[in-house]
């Protein structure tokens, strides 16, 4: 090993401790956990997989709910912060700059402050249904705005745009502009030269703007508890549920894992099908 | 007139391929391109050769269909195209900085016109083979552009935009990133491919002695402005201006100023040449430039001293320095005796009537 890499090493090992310490060990911990069993609220060490059993049946229908919102969450903010940032990119001239800063900005407001604003808009007294009924087009609130998986889609898109946004920007920015004008010589149209140039190099942006609004939205439990109602529960919910109220730390750790690994999953075959749609021949 | 299907068939003289009328571009307050007339003709290796800035890669840009301009109309092969975008233009272009699709391979790059145009593949695939074969680039077909070198790379663009079959083919300074060498040899191969494919060639360069080895129709331009157009060998041995004489290779000029027809130089000769009274510049190039022992037959006669002496293997550059102060040099034969060339010997200095331009000050 030479010098350069035994300093790269040193320089890397403050970090290595923190993410060891604060999240290695304890995932480490909860994942042997999670094949434990729970007597009498006492923790009893085992190796078993009725903690698993139990998540698949209790807690499949709710997984197959929480995935369909995080997907679709994903699809829309991944779709929305690609346009917003081609247009910053190849659209907004002298006032891309501008608008990314705009953009940053959002950040600074607070995951429940937007929760709230979006609870605030939607709600029975809302700017919605105050502004639908003066214009005459309701008679009295509609209730099901608020508090429906619509809400948790609306306000979860809505604050992990910007977070989508970075990284899909990043990419972009790395385009060149010249070999798109080369496309558009050699007889593309500009949705072809979208599809078989622009797409294909901000791959990588666009995976992970989508892993980054998949994950948070698939791990979620505060906004559907303050927007989606009695009727949304998602299995962030569930986890929450097994840890705070029941006190049942293998079952949400075995339900914690199970999501885990089907997030990875599905951003594997996400990745892949991406991939195969935007190859080039 | 344009427009009408039999109007090529009536038309005495061959249509040009492409026409600019009136042709301006403004960016902003500034002219890039000032209205001008050009007319490109089938089977031309032409040259638009100016410095930085003087509108030349504009006024390429306005023939493929890259910018719309402010004014006037471009024609390709009859059809007035100015509203038409690139891929509706039998123009291709060859970028400065190759612009090749970086997440494809060599292979993909080059068919990737073909592909937009809904060929079948295994036409593609000959085609593709055969541009493989003219770029020299057979055994890279499956790498990605960035594996490639700066020469390699530059085929690629060429072969790329060749797959079109382009009525024109258009090069944007595309081989100023070249090294020297690599440069000749792609200047070698670009004459030989319009040799080969017959078509015609646009190019933008700022380096003179690449369009004078490549084009047989030079285009200078100066601000926006063409200030002339003619063959390599016109322009340099009868460039109109002062700017094109100092821009296209060496020459020795002088400040001059012309009374009923005879010009006086500031080293007290006069020479003799109608025109307008005024400031006028006399351009002499080196090789036309004499320098002897004793005095001999010229249409001045001058004398200073050798100032330096360069051997160049074809010739000698030697200056001189005039006994009225004004530095020149001159292109003397290898086969100069070297006693003639010691420095500070005394010479006489001159040249041939048909051997200098008096053209109009700056």
């Amino acid at each position: 090993m030479s010098a350069i890499d035994r300093r790269g090493t040193l320089l890397f090992a403050p970090a290595l401790a923190v993410f060891a310490i604060f999240f290695l060990i304890p995932v480490g911990f909860f994942f042997v956990v999670s094949f434990w069993q729970l007597k009498f609220y006492n923790l009893v060490p085992a190796f078993s997989f009725e903690n698993y059993g139990e998540v698949y049946r209790e807690y499949l229908h709710a997984g197959v709910f929480t995935f369909s919102i995080a997907l679709t969450i994903a699809t829309l903010t991944t779709v929305f912060a690609f346009l917003l940032a081609y247009l910053i990119r190849f659209r907004a001239g002298r006032f891309g700059p501008a608008l990314l800063f705009v953009v940053m900005i959002t950040l600074f407001g607070g995951y429940l402050v937007k929760i709230y604003a979006w609870k605030t808009i939607l709600g029975t007294q809302g700017i919605v249904n105050t502004g639908l009924m003066a214009a005459g087009i309701i008679d009295e609130p509609i209730a099901w705005i608020l508090y429906s998986p619509h809400a948790v889609v609306l306000t979860l898109v809505h604050f992990l745009l910007p977070f989508a946004v970075l990284p899909i920007y990043g990419a972009l920015r790395g385009i060149a502009d010249d070999p798109l004008e080369a496309a558009r010589d050699i007889g593309a149209s500009p949705f072809r030269v979208l599809v078989d140039i622009v797409l294909p190099q901000a791959m990588p942006g666009l995976i992970a703007g989508f892993a980054l609004a998949f994950l948070i939205s698939a791990g979620d439990y505060v906004t559907p508890r303050l927007v989606g109602g009695t009727s949304t529960f998602m299995v962030g919910n569930f986890i929450e549920s097994q840890f705070v109220n029941r006190l049942n730390a293998p079952v949400g750790s075995a339900l914690s894992f199970s999501v885990l690994a089907a997030c990875l999953v599905t951003l594997a075959v996400a990745t892949l099908l991406a991939r195969r749609l935007l190859r080039s021949r | 007139m344009q427009g009408s299907p039999g109007h090529a068939m009536t038309a005495p003289e061959r249509q040009p391929l492409v026409r600019l009328r009136g042709i301006s571009k403004r960016f902003g307050d500034v002219w890039a391109v000032h209205p001008l007339d050009l007319e490109i003709h089938e089977g031309e290796f032409l040259a638009l050769l100016g410095p930085s800035g003087c509108g030349k890669t504009t006024l390429l840009r306005l023939i493929g269909g890259f910018i719309e301009p402010t004014d006037g109309h471009v024609e390709i092969g009859g059809r007035d195209v100015t509203r038409l975008g690139p891929e509706r233009r039998k123009t291709n272009m060859v970028f400065q900085s190759y612009a090749l699709f970086p997440h494809m391979t060599v292979r993909q790059n080059i068919g990737y016109g073909l592909r937009i145009a809904g060929r079948q593949q295994s036409e593609i695939d000959t085609k593709v083979n055969q541009l493989l074969e003219l770029v020299h680039l057979g055994e890279f077909a499956a790498r990605l552009p960035k594996h490639l070198s700066g020469g390699q790379q530059q085929r690629v663009a060429l072969a790329r935009a060749l797959a079109m079959e382009p009525a024109v083919l258009l090069l944007d300074e595309s081989l100023a990133a070249l090294d020297l060498k690599l440069r000749k040899a792609m200047q070698d191969e670009l004459r030989a491919l319009h040799r080969a494919l017959g078509g015609t060639f646009v190019f933008v360069t700022h380096d003179q002695s690449e369009a004078m080895a490549l084009a047989n129709r030079i285009v200078v331009l100066q601000d926006g402005r063409i200030v002339q157009d003619g063959s390599p060998h016109d322009i340099y041995t009868a460039p109109r201006t002062e700017f094109v004489a100092g821009f296209i290779g060496e020459a020795n000029v002088f400040d001059g100023l012309r009374r009923a027809g005879t010009v006086e130089l500031p080293t007290g000769a006069r020479i003799s040449e109608p025109g307008p009274d005024g400031r006028v510049v006399v351009v002499v190039r080196p090789d036309s430039m004499a320098i002897a022992s004793a005095p001999f037959d010229s249409e001045v006669a001058m004398t200073g001293l050798i100032e330096d002496v360069m051997f160049l293997g074809t010739h000698f550059r030697v200056a001189v320095r005039l006994d009225s102060g004004e530095s020149i040099f001159s292109h003397l034969d290898a086969a100069t005796p070297s006693a003639d060339l010691a420095v500070g010997k005394r010479v006489h200095v001159g040249w041939r009537k048909d051997g200098r331009r008096v053209v109009e000050a700056a």
